[in-house]
């Protein structure tokens, strides 16, 4: 009983005496405290590094916008002082249908003043080429548009080689581009052509030949005029890339995280990209990325030797042991290539590598620990760490990709591009090795 | 340490929570006295005890966001302290059993309990071994049961009453009863 209570008066005047410590030196324990909460980070390097990458992006941004902008008020221009022209050759037009009756009527020699036609033509289509070639001006202005038979022409047109009467030009028809794939170019000579050149002069047999050997002529000369129109639009179309100095991009990216110890984890991604043409197939490709990753570095419960080795080290009994079980981390970062970009002949077909740097917007790391034996009912032991914008790695990161693109209209084509981040030094504040492996999904657009 | 005029602890820990560094040395200074009472307990010395009590704050500051306003801060922060010191413990793997002799405390008269300062105490704890000054901790002064301690060290119950019963007679016999 005595035992008892003095057992209990010794527990009462412990309470007693440790309710408060005390606070004599609670600014030293604060100051303390300080040196690790919360965690240290030399910012300035990082705020420079940041406002200095996104000066470059918004700058080049702005560039490239200024450039489309002027490029679009140059073709605007080009297009106003067309259609303008073009109106006012429009008002010639009615004196030279006007003047097709007349020739017609004028035609005294049938062996002559014949329409020679190499291609068979049907009606409908030859009274469209007629007009066609006829009127290339009308073609251009856009008037020629509004014929319910004919269909929109672009720059084919604009080559349509004429023989009139006066010129001796050669008077090429074409019709639109899905008549053209239905019926050959046709070729016809105007009877005041011919006419012009003599040859009902001439006896009736060499005339013949005159004439089968002219239009024989006009028709290689013709045919020739066609590659030369079809090779200069191709080259026309195939130059608008190349001809542009900057590319734009907005990406999407699915990728997975892998580490050695670590789970493969699948993550996203997305940004925009800037590609500067520097020479012919070579160019430089940047921009801005955010990725998020998530590493998971799992221990099967069970196979914790630390732990086991720790609890078989008590003397008296087994108490739980604490031991490392799970690591995770989860990282959002600002991802900032800076690769070199070989473009293939073919467009939009790329190879780029590079190395890129990264500012952490947010770090995420928990290591758990667990108790073993799992019996003992313990709760896990999480230790964790977290900071914004606490960390950047200055090209610590390897870039390869190839892209395969598809043009989806001149100006703009979708891009599958596999890539692979490989670590040059540990990342992020905890330097863990991780390497990237997915598939960019880019828009490109000039 | 006083709180400052017109903010009540739970205004103060609900500061806290946005990671406002005025409030959390506010915070700290507050209950610092109270988890350092703790701490000592379970360490071997005051700068031990300092560096649990700090990890402790740590942790709970980290996990301010997910404690329930409607509980009493005091176990809840006590709760951690008792983890950490024994987390470190554990890692320290130091097992210290000193005999009895090596205690520097010298048996005294019998009221000399109400005479025992902090010093005193410590050295009274520190000539116990280390599972049975644990399980004294944490049933006589932490007001945990058996049961519970059995839990957290994963003992039978019957051992961390056995420890119990041989910390006080040897807590006696420091004691000169």
């Amino acid at each position: 009983m005595m035992e008892e209570d003095f057992d209990k008066r010794l527990s009462n005047h412990i309470k007693d005496v440790f309710d408060d410590a005390g606070n004599s030196d609670v600014d030293a324990g604060w100051a303390l405290l300080r040196e690790k909460y919360p965690p240290k980070n030399d910012h300035k390097p990082i705020a420079w590094f940041w406002w200095l990458a996104a000066l470059l992006f918004i700058g080049g941004l702005g560039l490239g916008l200024w450039r489309v902008e002027k490029t679009g008020r140059d073709k605007g221009i080009k297009t106003i002082g067309k259609a303008h022209n073009d109106s006012a050759r429009e008002h010639k037009l009615p004196q030279r249908i006007n003047s097709k009756p007349a020739n017609e009527g004028r035609s005294s020699a049938p062996s002559v003043n014949k329409n020679i036609v190499i291609a068979p033509v049907k009606k409908e289509q030859s009274n469209s080429a007629v007009t066609a070639s006829a009127l290339p001006h009308v073609q251009k202005s856009g008037l020629y548009k509004s014929h319910k038979s004919l269909k929109p022409v672009k720059q084919i047109r604009q080559k349509t080689t004429v023989l009139s009467k006066n010129e001796n030009e050669l008077l090429v028809n074409h019709t639109t581009q899905d008549d053209k794939a239905k019926a050959p170019p046709t070729i016809s000579t105007d009877s005041e052509a011919i006419s012009a050149l003599n040859i009902s002069a001439l006896p009736d047999g060499i005339s013949r030949f005159l004439i089968d050997r002219i239009s024989l002529e006009l028709r290689e000369l013709a045919v020739n005029k066609l590659k030369a129109v079809k090779s200069d639009t191709s080259a026309q179309k195939t130059n608008v890339p190349k001809n542009k100095q900057l590319t734009w991009g907005v990406f999407a990216s699915a990728f997975y995280s892998t580490a050695a110890g670590s789970d493969n984890e699948s993550n996203l991604g997305g940004g925009g990209t800037v590609d500067i043409r520097l020479a012919a197939h070579f160019g430089f490709s940047s921009g801005l990325g955010i990725m998020r990753t998530t590493l998971n570095y799992s221990i099967p419960p069970g196979s914790n030797n630390y732990a086991l080795s720790t609890a078989s080290s008590f003397p008296v009994t087994l108490p739980p042991v604490l031991g490392f079980h799970n690591y995770t981390a989860k990282l959002l970062a600002l991802d900032i290539p800076l690769n070199l970009k070989y473009s293939f002949s073919k467009p939009y077909n790329f190879i780029s590598a590079g190395l890129s740097s990264n500012v952490y917007i947010s770090e995420y790391y928990d290591q758990v620990y667990t108790y073993t034996p799992a019996s003992s009912g313990l709760p896990d032991v999480h230790n964790v760490t977290q900071s914004h914008f606490g960390h950047a790695d200055l090209f610590k990161t390897f870039n390869l990709s190839f892209g395969i693109g598809y043009p989806i209209n001149n100006r703009s084509a979708l891009i599958f591009e596999p890539f692979f981040k490989a670590p040059l030094s540990g990342l992020g504040s905890q330097k863990l090795k991780y390497a990237l492996v997915g598939i960019n999904l880019k828009l490109n657009f000039q | 340490m006083h709180l400052p005029a017109g903010i009540t602890e739970q205004e103060l820990i609900q500061r806290c929570r946005n990671g406002d560094l005025k409030h959390l040395e506010m915070l700290y200074k507050h209950f610092y006295g109270y988890a350092m009472g703790i701490a000592l307990r379970y360490s071997n010395n005051r700068d031990d005890a300092l560096e649990v009590a700090n990890d402790a704050f740590i942790k709970a500051f980290g996990a301010l966001k997910s404690y329930d306003a409607d509980k009493p801060f005091k176990a809840w922060l006590r709760r951690i302290v008792v983890n950490t010191a024994i987390d470190k413990q554990r890692r320290e793997q130091k097992h210290k059993s000193e005999d009895l002799a090596k205690a520097e405390y010298m048996a005294s008269p019998t009221n000399i309990i109400e005479q025992l300062n902090t010093n005193d105490i410590l050295k009274l704890l520190a000539g116990l071994p280390r599972i049975h000054r644990t399980v004294f901790n944490l049933y006589e002064i932490d007001g945990y049961s058996h049961d519970e301690i059995a839990v957290i060290l994963n003992i039978p119950a019957s051992s961390s009453r056995v420890y119990l019963t041989r910390a006080k007679e040897k807590l006696r016999e420091l004691l000169g009863k």
